[in-house]
């Protein structure tokens, strides 16, 4: 930036020279160069100049390292360990006590939605992939949140066809670490 | 052109009766099996059997959607009408209203409510979506990015969850102190804005953070490298950042990658002693390779260089430097 802001002091202080000599002015510009790419800009030298051609095949390996990949990444596999984003791998040896089973996201992420309708004023969040009874899981989802927000009305919905539990409101963060702590 | 019109109604209209009798003819003729009766009851097969001795499309038998030509003429009157349906005397026939947006002499309502330039020129600055730092440690949880990589747009961007778009005047991501007292993670990650508490989390991990900028050209190619070695142009070279962006990147504060290295040791340091952690010693770390690796200011890729292309339009996938060889 100084150096920039010297540059343009410089080039004023000349015209301010040719206006005071009074002279018939051939005043130089201040030249203001467009920001512009690398394909626009104008090549340093002679055409001939650029003939030389070299094939390589050593640096094939970055190249390799910035394609992305075609399948999602394996996510580590150990069961039950809390990572520091809070993120967790599935506990079969907890899940598998209960009625209900519900799988992860191909992202291996939780399957919990939060959805609004009607600018907000109607809110639902969605528990899907549910596998098993889903009425019991209502039932305890229904009762979990009911204890930690007894003056809301909870309302839950279960489809067995769509295989998903719904709660109004926005009890996703909630229902996620619920989740998380049954080992799913 | 009615001659013609005329000719084609009297085609279409002898067309249709010779088709349908043509079909009865075949059904009776044809028809002895109660299968083929019922396979022809059904539309597809009916239409199918038409379409067989219907004439060939072509501009004899088109005809254009009577909605889609207007008249040209105003259907009032002898020559149109006196008036031309225009009613008489006034501002209507004389097309002389007043401007759009006036009532009457209320005051508008374009001019009634104020102005709020809370965005204005927004669309003339440069832009840089977030990326939380919780969310680049669920990305590195979940193993989506390699710590044991140096860390760039063009790593985030192939993760396929994050992106930015150029062409709305984002020019990177701001990496967001969102999650910072949980960050645990030693990378080497260069973005392209970033806060003071940002930088303390990543250095005290035992980390680095520089900021860079790219240019517009660079940015599209970084977004989606695999699209860009496609197009088979040469790599380009890193533009310098435009006046105002010089200041932020030649700050040491803010690890600007056109900063002075030393003085970016000295920021390290007062910054640990800022936030109260122990600044990690980069000299006798394992990982000092990754860590210090940089980009030359005018490279884009890591690896690669300026003025390199990539053959085109082949499977880049699977190809291995001696099938590339042969080619």
């Amino acid at each position: 930036m100084n150096s920039l802001s010297l540059l343009r002091s410089s080039s004023r202080v000349l015209l301010g020279s040719f206006r005071n000599a009074g002279a018939e002015s051939i005043i130089a510009p201040v030249v203001s160069r467009r920001h512009k790419g690398y394909y626009k800009s104008s090549v340093e030298g002679p055409a001939e100049q650029y003939t030389e051609v070299e094939k390589s095949y050593v640096e094939w390996k970055f190249v390799e390292k910035l394609l992305p990949p075609k399948l999602v990444p394996e996510t580590p596999s150990d069961p039950g360990v809390v990572y520091p984003s809070g993120w967790k791998t599935p506990n079969p040896e907890e899940y598998s006590k209960l009625p209900y089973y519900i799988r992860r996201t191909k992202n291996g992420m939780l399957p919990v939605y939060y959805r609004s309708f009607n600018r907000g004023m109607f809110q639902t969040t969605r528990v899907r992939y549910v596998e098993g009874n889903v009425w019991i899981l209502e039932k305890e989802l229904g009762q979990y949140l009911k204890k930690n927000f007894p003056k809301q009305p909870i309302i839950t919905h279960a489809n067995e066809v769509g295989r998903y539990v719904q709660v109004r409101g926005d009890h996703e963060p909630m229902i996620k670490q619920w989740l998380l702590d049954k080992g799913f | 052109m009615l001659e013609f019109e005329s000719d084609l109604s009297t085609l279409v209209a002898i067309i249709i009766p010779c088709i349908h009798s043509y079909v009865s003819t075949y059904l009776e003729w044809s028809c002895t099996s109660k299968q083929i009766q019922m396979a022809l009851r059904n539309g597809t097969d009916r239409a199918l059997a038409l379409i067989r001795t219907l004439p060939r499309v072509s501009a004899f038998n088109l005809r254009p959607d009577p909605a889609s030509r207007a008249d040209g003429k105003r259907p009032r009157g002898q020559h149109g009408g006196r008036r031309h349906g225009y009613p008489q005397k006034g501002a209507k026939q004389r097309q002389t209203f007043p401007r759009l947006g006036f009532e009457n002499g209320a005051v508008p309502f374009y001019l009634r409510i104020p102005k709020e330039n809370y965005y204005k020129g927004h669309h003339l600055r440069r832009q840089y979506p977030p990326l939380s730092l919780h969310q680049l440690q669920t990305l590195i949880d979940t193993q989506r990015i390699n710590p044991s990589e140096p860390i760039d747009l063009a790593t985030i961007c192939n993760t396929k969850i994050f992106s930015f778009n150029p062409g709305y005047r984002h020019f990177g991501f701001h990496l967001t102190d969102d999650g910072m007292d949980t960050f645990q993670a030693k990378i080497n990650i260069e973005v392209q804005w970033v806060t003071e508490p940002v930088i303390a989390a990543i250095e005290k991990n035992g980390g680095t953070i520089t900021t860079a900028y790219y240019d517009v050209e660079s940015l599209w190619a970084i977004r989606d490298p695999e699209h860009f070695f496609q197009r088979g142009i040469p790599i380009m070279k890193r533009m310098l950042p435009p006046e105002d962006a010089v200041e932020y990147y030649t700050d040491p504060k803010f690890r600007g990658y056109l900063a002075d290295p030393e003085k970016i040791a000295e920021e390290r340091f007062t910054l640990a002693q800022k936030y109260g952690y122990e600044l990690p010693d980069l000299s006798s770390d394992p990982q000092k390779e990754l860590l210090l690796r940089r980009k030359d200011p005018k490279q884009v890729f890591f690896g690669l260089q300026p003025g390199w292309i990539l053959i085109p339009k082949l499977p880049l996938h699977g190809m291995s430097p001696k099938k590339l060889g042969s080619i």
